[in-house]
C-alpha cells in the first residue's frame, strides 16, 4: 500500500471504530461491564475521536514516512480492533484492541 | 415547514428576450434549453448565462448550508461524545488537556469548511460577472473584473487542495478534467474571457466537487456517531428505564431513525456540484439547456432536503 492508502485505512478504521463505540449494542456492553472498564471504555471513546480529528486534519506529507514506516503493525491493529468490534464479545477484549491500535497511531501523530 | 425551503424552478429564470417578454419564467427557461441557443441571438444568450449565473446562485446557497451542517455535526458529534466520555478521565488536568486539544482540531476543521464557503461564494461572483458579460452593453471593464475574482479563486485553491478531511486528501478526489472548445459568441469580451479561463474555471469547480467528496464522508461519520448517542440517550435508556416515558419520546424517536437515514444520503452535495461542472462546460460550448438546468435544482433540492432533515433531528434546547 502506498502512504495514502494506509492513511485512508487508518482513518476508516478509527471512524468505524467511533462509530461502533457510540452504538446502543456497545453501551448496552459497556453497562454490564464492571467500573474500572466501563471508565475505560469512557477513555478510549475519547481516545479514538481525539485520534481521528488529529489524522483526519494531518497533512498526508507530514506522516507519510511514519505511516510507511508502521504499515505492518497498523495493517495488524486494524484487522484485530476490526475482529473484535465485530465480535462485540468480552468488553476488555475490544478495548485491548483499541489501545494497541491507538498506541500504533500516536507513532504518527501526536496525542494526547 | 418541511420542503418549504426547496428551491422552485421557476425562480431560476429572468428571460430579457423581449418577443418573450409575456411568457411566465418557467417557460422563459424552458425556452432556454429547448429552442436551439446560437450566437445570433443575443437574449438567448443572455438567458442561458443569467440562468447558470442563478442555478450557481442557488448551489453556493445551498453548499453553505451543507458546510455549516458539516461543521455543526463535527461540533455536536465531538461534544456529545466529550461529555459522554468525559468520566473516564481522572484528573481535572486530563479533562482539560483533552478538551483543549480537541477544540483545537475543531477549529482546523472549521477554517477549512470556512475556505471552501469562500471559494464557492468567489464562483459565484465569478458567475454573475460572466451573465454580465454575455450583455453586449456591458463595459469593457467587467473583463478586467472577471480576472480580478478569478485571481482570487486561484490564491484560495492551493490551501483547499492539499488539504485533508477524514482520511482523504482533497487533491486525489478531483474529477479528470473534460475536454472542451469554448463557441465563437458575438460579445469578444465574454469570448476572450471564456477562452482565457474558462478551462481553469472548470477545474475550480472540480475542486468544489472533490471537496464535497470528501465533506460527504465526513459528515456521514459524524451524524452517525451523533445521532447514535442521542439515540441511546433519549430513545432506547427512558424506554428501558421504568418510568413513564415523555410526551415526547414518540416524536424525538421519529426524528431520529429518519435524520439516520437522512446521514447515509450526504452525498447529494457532490451530486450537484458534479451537475455545475457539467453544466458550465455546456454553457460554454453553447449548448446548456432545461435539462441540464433542471438537473442541477434537482440535485440542489436534494442537499437542502438533507439539511432539512438533519436539522429536524436537533433537539432544540
Amino acid at each position: 500500500m502506498d502512504s495514502a492508502q494506509i492513511y485512508s485505512a487508518t482513518l476508516e478504521q478509527l471512524n468505524k471504530t467511533v462509530v461502533r463505540l457510540t452504538s446502543s449494542e456497545w453501551d448496552a456492553k459497556v453497562q454490564g461491564a464492571p467500573a474500572e472498564q466501563r471508565r475505560e471504555a469512557l477513555a478510549e471513546l475519547l481516545h479514538v475521536q481525539h485520534a481521528r480529528l488529529v489524522l483526519a486534519n494531518a497533512a498526508l506529507q507530514e506522516i507519510a514516512e511514519a505511516l510507511k514506516a508502521n504499515e505492518q503493525n497498523l495493517v495488524d491493529g486494524q484487522k484485530a480492533l476490526q475482529g473484535e468490534l465485530d465480535k462485540l464479545a468480552a468488553v476488555q477484549s475490544v478495548l485491548n484492541a483499541i489501545s494497541s491500535f491507538i498506541n500504533v497511531v500516536a507513532r504518527i501523530v501526536p496525542l494526547i | 415547514m418541511a420542503y418549504s425551503h426547496r428551491i422552485q424552478r421557476t425562480r431560476a429564470s429572468t428571460s430579457t428576450c423581449r418577443r418573450r417578454r409575456s411568457r411566465s419564467p418557467l417557460s422563459a427557461l424552458l425556452l432556454a434549453g429547448v429552442l436551439p441557443i446560437t450566437s445570433g441571438c443575443a437574449t438567448t444568450r443572455l438567458t442561458q448565462f443569467h440562468n447558470f449565473a442563478q442555478a450557481g446562485t442557488a448551489y453556493v446557497k445551498a453548499s453553505q448550508v451543507v458546510l455549516d451542517e458539516a461543521g455543526n455535526a463535527a461540533i455536536e458529534a465531538d461534544s456529545l461524545i466529550a461529555q459522554k466520555g468525559r468520566d473516564g478521565l481522572r484528573t481535572a488536568d486530563e479533562r482539560r488537556e483533552f478538551i483543549v486539544a480537541e477544540n483545537q482540531e475543531l477549529r482546523k476543521r472549521l477554517l477549512l469548511l470556512r475556505e471552501i464557503g469562500r471559494h464557492g461564494r468567489l464562483l459565484q461572483s465569478y458567475f454573475e460577472t460572466l451573465a454580465a458579460l454575455a450583455d453586449p452593453t456591458a463595459p469593457a471593464t467587467l473583463g478586467t473584473a472577471a480576472q480580478g475574482v478569478f485571481d482570487s479563486i486561484g490564491r484560495l485553491s492551493p490551501a483547499i487542495k492539499n488539504a485533508s478531511l477524514g482520511g482523504v486528501r482533497i487533491q486525489d478526489h478531483i474529477p479528470q478534467a473534460t475536454n472542451f472548445v469554448v463557441q465563437v459568441f458575438k460579445v469578444k469580451t465574454l469570448e476572450n474571457e471564456l477562452k482565457a479561463r474558462s478551462k481553469a474555471i472548470e477545474r475550480e469547480i472540480a475542486l468544489q466537487e472533490a471537496a464535497f467528496t470528501v465533506i460527504s464522508s465526513t459528515l456521514e461519520t459524524d451524524l452517525t456517531a451523533k445521532l447514535q448517542v442521542e439515540e441511546t440517550e433519549d430513545v432506547i435508556e427512558p424506554f428501558a428505564a421504568a418510568k413513564d416515558l415523555p410526551k415526547s419520546w414518540g416524536p424525538r424517536r421519529e426524528e431520529i431513525l429518519r435524520a439516520r437515514v437522512a446521514a447515509s444520503s450526504a452525498r447529494a452535495a457532490q451530486d450537484a456540484t458534479a451537475k455545475l461542472r457539467e453544466s458550465f462546460v455546456a454553457l460554454v460550448e453553447n449548448r446548456l439547456s432545461e435539462p441540464n438546468i433542471a438537473g442541477i435544482i434537482t440535485a440542489i433540492n436534494s442537499m437542502l432536503d438533507l439539511t432539512e432533515q438533519i436539522k429536524n433531528a436537533t433537539p432544540s434546547k
